[in-house]
């Protein structure tokens, strides 16, 4: 399947959350944080901290970490 | 109305699906996963596990193959109600369901704490490198620290190390002696474990260091070194003992947060557990709560391992099953043998491993005035001390309004007790069990759209 990460098209297998994906593509700054700009990643890994939270399909906050990639799916990440 | 709706498919709920099933009684799961499991079983799209798989399989076939239990996956329960004798639950999907029985098995989460530069990428709870090793074989680093305390330090840094991990150390900030005999004392099992995770760190040469602890992480935009050192009995550094090391992870954990939010919501009682005062359902013999027809099962209950959450899952299906008029309480006791004195054994051994990896309150020693505490709202250990010192708030919730620390979007459950201690000890009081309890007020669970909202509403 095919997902865009920041506008770029990627190739995607299946079954994996958003955040896995990312991290296995050595992307482990998620996004930059409201008041200083300082650079998050995945944190818990369980859908509990929001740490890891990316704009899906125009969506902002979103949680990478239980967040499956589905075909076509747009993702936007800031590092 | 007469479905048993079970909320989290975890040992917890799959075991007590089960036996209702058996009795003959109709159950539905939820679970925010894809799939069955929780944390503990938790896996990719093929259920293979290094571990301990076989019980789970098990579990699943026969879930499976019981027509009348339904599982919900990728569903979450945003708000939670229970009146005259009704619970409801409404989830992320615009639907709602209502039931006279409701089994809570929400499980636990990673507690943390905070120390310069948590917040930094690379830096992750050790459940959470678990979580995304098992479910996709995704690895938080290369090379990595894995520390805190307790005995999960072991299988996160073992399951590193068999995935190809460089684990550079395993620090236990407790000095723990002879645990190994303590597990032996409850069951063949845990000893087997135990063996196993020293013997793959052993043949990885992986150091296992008591009395240790990561103080500080640095790096440019994610994590690059780590400063860790010898700490005293009660965590305060010890002078002199200062290393630093480079490394591209940390995965730290401190034991477990039961996950109450739902409990709250239905009102259940709740107590404080007595060695580390975490929040945790009150139950009765056969796992009820306070309320009538709200059973609780698992880590919620009390932090105690996955053989005590498959325990109290069956005997609240059971008891579920007798409640609901499925079988007699005769049929209901031949169905339990031997569970309520396994429970004993393994919830008094539960609590042996809380007092021996207790957090001792010298951490607080190892932030600095920058340090942040809340991730969310980005408030520092400073501010919290000058809401305490200079606008003169002198319980947690008045602090927690005037810094905002906790009222972000994970509404406290990363530093809700953490702050707790730290403004406890800025007032001079500890947190209040009632303040403790505060922590899991979270009216709307989990964020919802207001599409979601406004269809719901109709």
């Amino acid at each position: 399947m095919r997902i865009y990460l920041n506008g770029v098209e990627v190739e995607a297998t299946e079954n994996e959350s958003v955040g896995t994906f990312l991290l296995k593509r050595r992307q482990q700054v998620l996004r930059k944080t409201r008041f200083n700009d300082q650079p998050r990643g995945m944190f818990c890994g369980i859908g509990v901290c929001f740490d890891c939270i990316v704009t899906i399909d125009g969506i902002a906050n979103q949680r990478a970490c239980i967040t499956q990639l589905r075909d076509g799916m747009r993702i936007e990440v800031t590092s | 109305m007469s479905r048993t709706i079970i909320v989290g498919g975890g040992p917890a709920g799959m075991s007590a699906a089960v036996e209702i099933a058996r009795a003959g009684g109709d159950a539905i799961i939820i679970d925010s996963n894809p799939r069955l499991g929780g944390q503990y079983w938790r896996h990719g799209p093929v259920a293979e596990f290094s571990y301990d798989g076989e019980r789970f399989v098990a579990l699943q076939a026969e879930i499976n193959n019981h027509p009348s239990i339904e599982v919900r996956a990728s569903t979450q329960v945003w708000r939670a109600s229970y009146q005259d004798g009704v619970a409801t639950l409404w989830l992320n999907d615009g639907t709602s369901l209502t039931g006279e029985t409701l089994l809570i098995a929400t499980g636990a989460y990673d507690r943390s704490l905070p120390f310069p530069g948590w917040d930094l990428p690379g830096s992750m709870t050790a459940g959470g490198a678990q979580a995304i090793l098992k479910a996709s074989g995704a690895l938080l680093g290369r090379s990595v620290f894995v520390a805190g305390t307790g005995p999960f330090l072991l299988p996160v840094a073992a399951s590193l190390v068999e995935a190809g991990v460089k684990v550079l150390g395993v620090l236990e900030a407790n000095r723990v002696n002879g645990w190994v005999n303590h597990l032996g004392a409850v069951d063949v099992r845990k000893m087997k474990d135990a063996v196993r995770y020293f013997k793959i760190l052993s043949a990885a040469k992986v150091p296992i260091r008591m009395g240790y602890a990561i103080i500080e992480a640095r790096g440019d935009g994610r994590i690059e070194e780590v400063v860790i050192a010898k700490v005293d009995r009660n965590f305060t550094v010890k002078p002199g003992t200062v290393e630093v090391h480079k490394c591209d992870a940390i995965a730290t954990g401190w034991g477990f947060t039961p996950d109450l939010t739902i409990a709250h919501s239905l009102g259940v009682s709740t107590d404080v557990h007595p060695i580390d005062r975490s929040v945790v359902i009150h139950v009765d013999a056969f796992q009820e709560t306070s309320q009538y027809g709200i059973f609780a099962a698992g880590e919620s209950t009390g932090v105690g391992g996955v053989d005590l959450a498959l325990i109290e899952g069956r005997i609240a299906g059971i008891a579920i099953a007798v409640q609901r008029g499925l079988i007699s309480t005769v049929e209901a006791k031949n169905r339990s043998v031997g569970l309520a004195s396994e429970r004993s054994k393994i919830r008094k051994f539960a609590n042996a491993l809380l007092s021996v990896y207790k957090i001792r309150e010298g951490w607080r020693s190892w932030l600095n005035p920058e340090t942040i505490l809340c991730r969310c709202e980005e408030v520092t250990f400073k501010q919290v001390r000058n809401v305490v010192h200079d606008l003169g708030a002198s319980d947690v919730r008045t602090a927690k309004l005037l810094s905002r620390c906790g009222m972000g979007m994970c509404q406290a459950r990363v530093c809700g007790r953490m702050v707790a201690d730290v403004i406890g000890a800025e007032i001079g009081a500890p947190a209040t069990d009632d303040e403790l309890r505060g922590i899991h007020n979270r009216p709307i669970a989990h964020p919802i759209s207001l599409q979601t909202l406004a269809d719901q509403g109709q």
